[in-house]
């Protein structure tokens, strides 16, 4: 089978521009790139550059491809890469009230994995009919990341600022463009990556109560 | 159940009496719902007696067993176990065959009709299991909030498919043909490539349970991956409230974590040549910079004035310097007025001009700019106020016929109408 050439220049401008390839947001090229020729092509573009092609997730069903660095030396480089981890950690916390929105107003049943959907209109109704989701969507407009949702009239406008800017910084995206479902793209799981890493630096420990054989899963995670 | 849940029950099957007929003869078949449903059959959907799935109505097992308990000599019902009901088939096919062979047609009919029944038994209760596991996963796992719970409840779901599917193998395609044993009417009702066949019948729930195993896998990963994630920034967030800061920089040094970081996006923009070629192509590019015209000089002082001001984030408006210049017919118009207003008598612009003008402009060009001075302070005053003089023109003779109007004077005379302002005829 050789590769095709459109999906492999499409492929590399989105690397090249910091896009994260997932099965919620580019189903063809994620499946192309778990083909080990198509990846090799990929990686003939990146390796001159001084890039790679990298993962997250286990190495047989990776969730998210993107473009990586292969060192730190290059001076700007280090710069650019020290910049966006600051900038990460200050969603961090913004994305960790949203998702403790979507937990309690959405009874814990909206998935907040990679490929989880998230019903809006259903949260919608969740969130209006109880005044602390109401005041707690609220208290998300004084986070920077969702600052855009104080020129809201009402719940649902506030909704969704707040979901175009988790939209904006590529955690979620629509699941067809007249949806009011949207999909959690493959940079969650990058975050928790990220969020993963933080957690074993500072030594936390991250309560395991749910099953024993989560274990492994963790394993597998980290 | 108190005496009242049993009239309501006798009231509903009495009120839908016909369509349970209709049902149980249906066979296989799903009946649309009717086009008036009474009170008692939504009652009777809504206790799970009547299954219905796209407005298509269905009799339930337990129906099923009610109405031949009732109404079919000798017949037992079938236990949901699925050994048993294999057991309980060959019986009466057994029982089909022999009545068959000794000519008691009767007795063979009533072996058939109950065949027929129990398999349909076998075929909705696998059905009633596969609707309600279903109904489990898309009404998102029962009620269990917490993910310990929500995953026992997962892993019994499949544990209780595996078990349906390897019941399932008991029916196989051989060990149903033996039971035929040829028959015709045996074959189409167990091993037949219709629908209504037990076996098909099975092969399709087979399918269903094998996609419902792989849903429900799916779904255990999901509950997993979120209840870790769940853990993983609960614990940060406890950290961060606790007044701690990401070391978001040690990352760095952390030579493992190179492959994570998201390299800087390409600027898109002029290649210069490979370092072989380099002094050849830079001389070139010196040459074309050295080509190029002299900046201007205005635009250098521009950029120089704009660098030495602060900058201002509010845009100054500079009021405007020039003085204001009244059109030249004003003091004209205004001293005629005065003349006017001290004989009250109509003045002429011709003569006026004649007498006080400047003779290098003709008459003509002057009433000109006189009349449209007149018509532009008559619009600015928008009709709203009154104007101080009227400009009557005098025509040269003319016929009615001639299309030709030659305006030789203006008269300015007083304006004495009643209406605010008006318009001159200039």
């Amino acid at each position: 089978m050789s590769v095709n050439n459109k999906h492999l220049r499409e492929a590399c401008h989105l690397l090249l521009r910091q896009q994260f390839i997932c099965p919620a947001t580019h189903p063809t090229l994620f499946s192309e790139l778990r083909g080990d020729e198509f990846a090799q092509a990929v990686c003939a573009v990146l390796t001159p550059l001084g890039y790679q092609l990298s993962w997250v997730g286990d190495d047989d069903s990776p969730e998210v491809y993107f473009c990586g660095l292969t060192s730190l030396q290059d001076a700007g480089e280090r710069k650019y890469t020290e910049a966006a981890l600051v900038a990460m950690r200050d969603q961090i916390s913004a994305c960790i009230r949203f998702f403790q929105l979507l937990d309690q107003a959405g009874n814990q049943q909206i998935a907040v994995v990679n490929g989880g959907e998230l019903p809006a209109s259903r949260l919608l109704t969740e969130i209006e009919s109880s005044p602390p989701y109401r005041d707690q969507l609220r208290d998300l407009q004084g986070l920077a990341m969702f600052s855009d949702s104080r020129k809201a009239k009402d719940n649902s406008e506030r909704l969704n600022y707040v979901l175009r800017a988790m939209e904006q910084q590529g955690y979620l995206v629509r699941r067809s463009s007249e949806s009011s479902v949207w999909v959690f793209t493959g940079k969650l799981a990058y975050l928790q990556r990220i969020m993963g890493w933080l957690a074993d630096h500072h030594s936390l420990t991250v309560q395991q109560t749910a099953s024993t054989e989560s274990g492994s899963y963790q394993e597998s995670m980290l | 159940m108190k005496a009242e849940d049993w009239l309501k029950l006798g009231r509903a099957l009495q009120n839908n009496a016909d369509l349970l007929q209709e049902l149980t003869l249906a066979e296989d078949n799903w009946l649309p719902m009717p086009d008036n449903p009474n009170r008692d059959l939504a009652w009777l959907i809504s206790k799970g007696l009547i299954d219905t799935e796209d407005d298509e109505l269905h009799i339930s097992g337990l129906l099923i067993d009610l109405g031949a308990q009732i109404s079919l000599q000798g017949f037992e019902r079938a236990a949901p176990d699925l050994e048993e009901a294999l057991i309980a088939v060959q019986q009466l096919s057994d029982g089909y065959l022999e009545s068959k062979r000794d000519g008691a047609d009767d007795d063979a009919d009533r072996y058939r009709r109950r065949l027929s029944h129990t398999l349909r038994q076998i075929i909705l209760h696998l059905r009633d299991d596969y609707l309600a596991t279903r109904g489990f996963i898309e009404g998102n796992m029962g009620y269990a909030v917490s993910p310990a719970e929500r995953l026992r409840d997962i892993q019994g779901a499949i544990e209780r498919i595996k078990r349906l599917h390897l019941k399932l193998t008991l029916f196989s395609y051989d060990a149903l043909r033996q039971i035929t044993r040829g028959d015709r009417e045996l074959i189409r009702m167990l091993t037949g490539l219709h629908s209504s066949s037990l076996h098909e019948a099975i092969v399709q729930r087979r399918q269903d349970f094998t996609s419902l195993l792989a849903r429900l896998d799916n779904l255990s990963v999901s509950v997993r991956k979120r209840n870790r994630f769940r853990q993983l920034y609960q614990a940060l967030d406890s950290f961060m409230m606790a007044g701690n800061a990401l070391d978001v920089p040690a990352m760095l040094s952390d030579i493992e974590n190179t492959a994570l970081f998201v390299a800087p996006p390409l600027m898109l923009g002029g290649m210069l040549p490979p370092p072989e070629q380099a002094g050849e192509a830079v001389s070139d590019f010196e040459q074309l910079m050295c080509a190029l015209p002299e900046p201007k000089a205005s635009a250098l002082e521009g950029s120089n004035d704009a660098a030495d001001s602060p900058a201002s984030l509010v845009p100054l408006k500079k009021p405007n310097q020039h003085p204001l210049s009244l059109p030249f017919a004003h003091a004209h118009l205004q001293a005629m007025i005065k003349t006017m207003k001290e004989s009250g008598l109509p003045q002429s612009a011709a003569r006026y001009w004649a007498e006080h003008g400047d003779q290098t402009i003709e008459p003509r060009h002057w009433m000109y700019a006189l009349s449209g001075y007149y018509l532009r302070i008559a619009r600015e005053r928008g009709g709203k106020h009154k104007m101080e003089c009227l400009l009557v023109p005098r025509l040269r003779e003319h016929l009615a016929l001639d299309g030709m109007r030659n305006v030789i004077d203006l008269l300015v005379t007083p304006n004495t109408q009643r209406r605010r302002g008006r318009y001159a005829h200039a």
